[in-house]
């Protein structure tokens, strides 16, 4: 099978259907990448496109010596995000980017709520650098080095945030994970539990 | 991978960051399988990851232009790019010149011509009569100066493909070879017999049209640039037929003669 960049090559050299076979093998990853940062499917949908289709046009500068095109689309992907919430909530922090979204998350399933109220409960409580690298890592499976190359920084510093943002998780949630593993209880109900 | 070892994968990861983990290694585990279990699972719907893919590739074939499309930028470099379509009209009239010399195959006739063209036929060669007139004074005129919506036929090969010599199109276009019936103006999906690849605005050249059936005797054919819709796929129903800015078709009809076949 050819790699990504042999693809990237027949584009730049003018051969469109290469780039349906890029799209084919990114498109729901990307996809994912941004509902993971929005919780919103339309918001999603939105901006897949304008992902794929800035890439479109940016692809003639794509510089192979400067990292994989995986990591670049995934480079785009998270920038149309950042100005997508510039764009929509000018006044309020870009860093912030995951709680201005939280009023519109909307899950279409009742299971779908209760796993987004389990997630967002654990990602609500970390920074956004730490909970763009624990999706990257652990949802995404994406290696610390991809990780380094879309959200910046080096490897070693990627590394160092994940493994705090785990004993954070540990430290707030520890007892409530092995509460709602062991008894089978919604989340937000141990949380609610604990807290009163 | 199943999500025990995906588990186990992303624990020892950990654990090598950080070993003091290990301590609490229950608790570590509960949270990255709570992490891993209530992933979200979204993908696409199937309809808009198609819509998608097809609005790409359209956009794909306008933005990207061959290599093989863009000599002269390649020789005249960026400050001249401005006089591609001088020097490429310069050098369409060029080969065309020694084409008339040669008289090879038989140059699409116009219908204005279809009088004299009549008692001009070979039969071993073609079904197409060849054109009386002066083929490469008729091809030469019809080059336009100025981009617009356009196309010079060529010549019809045996082996159904239709050569056209120069065309140009403002937008994604589609040459279409179809009958042209003398009772009605409507053209409907059994005329068509041809269809061009989507012409791009940026490809100002030849192209060749490759007809899915025979040329019938004593017909007359008629070729028309059709507009796509954006879609990328020809519908005779949703693209539709160019009009020039002064309102007329760039359209040519040729026919074949009665003892063509």
């Amino acid at each position: 099978m050819l790699d990504d960049l042999d693809y990237v090559r027949r584009c730049q050299s003018g051969e469109a259907e290469a780039f349906g076979v890029l799209y084919d093998r990114y498109g729901d990853k990307i996809y994912r990448f941004i509902y993971y940062k929005t919780f919103h499917k339309e918001t999603a949908d939105d901006l897949v496109s304008e992902v794929f289709l800035r890439a479109l046009e940016k692809l003639a500068t794509f510089d192979e010596t400067r990292g994989h095109f995986s990591t670049w689309l995934y480079q785009i992907a998270r920038n149309r995000v950042i100005d997508y919430y510039r764009t929509y909530r000018p006044s309020e922090a870009i860093e912030d980017c995951f709680d201005l979204g939280a009023d519109e998350r909307i899950p279409e399933t009742l299971d779908a709520i209760q796993d987004l109220e389990a997630v967002t409960a654990y990602l609500d409580k970390l920074t956004n650098r730490q909970r763009e690298i624990i999706i990257l890592r652990i949802w995404e499976d994406k290696s610390y080095k991809e990780i380094a190359e879309i959200v910046g920084g080096t490897e070693d510093s990627v590394k160092m945030v994940f493994s705090r943002s785990i004993r954070n998780l540990r430290e707030q949630f520890g007892k409530v994970a092995l509460l709602v593993l062991g008894v089978g209880l919604p989340f937000s109900s141990l949380l609610f539990i604990l807290a009163s | 991978m199943d999500k025990d070892s995906d588990i186990e994968k992303i624990i020892k990861d950990i654990y090598q960051l950080d070993p003091e983990l290990r301590e609490q290694d229950e608790e570590v585990r509960k949270i990255v399988a709570t992490l891993l279990a209530r992933r979200p699972e979204v993908v696409m719907t199937e309809e808009f990851s198609q819509q998608l893919r097809q609005r790409l590739l359209v956009k794909a074939r306008t933005s990207f232009v061959k290599k093989s499309d863009r000599p002269f930028q390649f020789y005249l470099g960026r400050r001249f790019v401005y006089l591609t379509p001088v020097v490429a009209v310069a050098v369409l009239v060029i080969m065309l010149i020694p084409n008339q010399t040669a008289e090879t195959p038989f140059p699409i006739t116009p219908e204005s011509s279809l009088e004299t063209t009549r008692e001009a036929v070979d039969a071993t060669a073609s079904r197409l009569a060849p054109a009386s007139e002066d083929a490469t004074t008729f091809n030469a005129f019809s080059v336009p100066a100025e981009p617009s919506d356009s196309f010079v036929l060529g010549r019809v090969d045996i082996d159904r493909v239709i050569a056209v010599e120069f065309v140009s199109v403002l937008e994604p276009s589609y040459l279409v070879v179809h009958v042209k019936r003398p009772d009605r103006e409507v053209v409907l999906e059994a005329d068509v017999i041809g269809i061009s690849d989507l012409l791009l605005p940026t490809q100002v050249g030849s192209t060749t049209i490759s007809l899915t059936d025979s040329l019938q005797s004593n017909t007359t054919y008629a070729v028309t640039l059709y507009r796509d819709n954006g879609d990328g796929l020809f519908d005779l129903g949703t693209d539709f037929i160019t009009h020039n800015a002064d309102a007329n078709l760039p359209n040519q009809q040729f026919f074949t003669t009665p003892s063509g076949l």
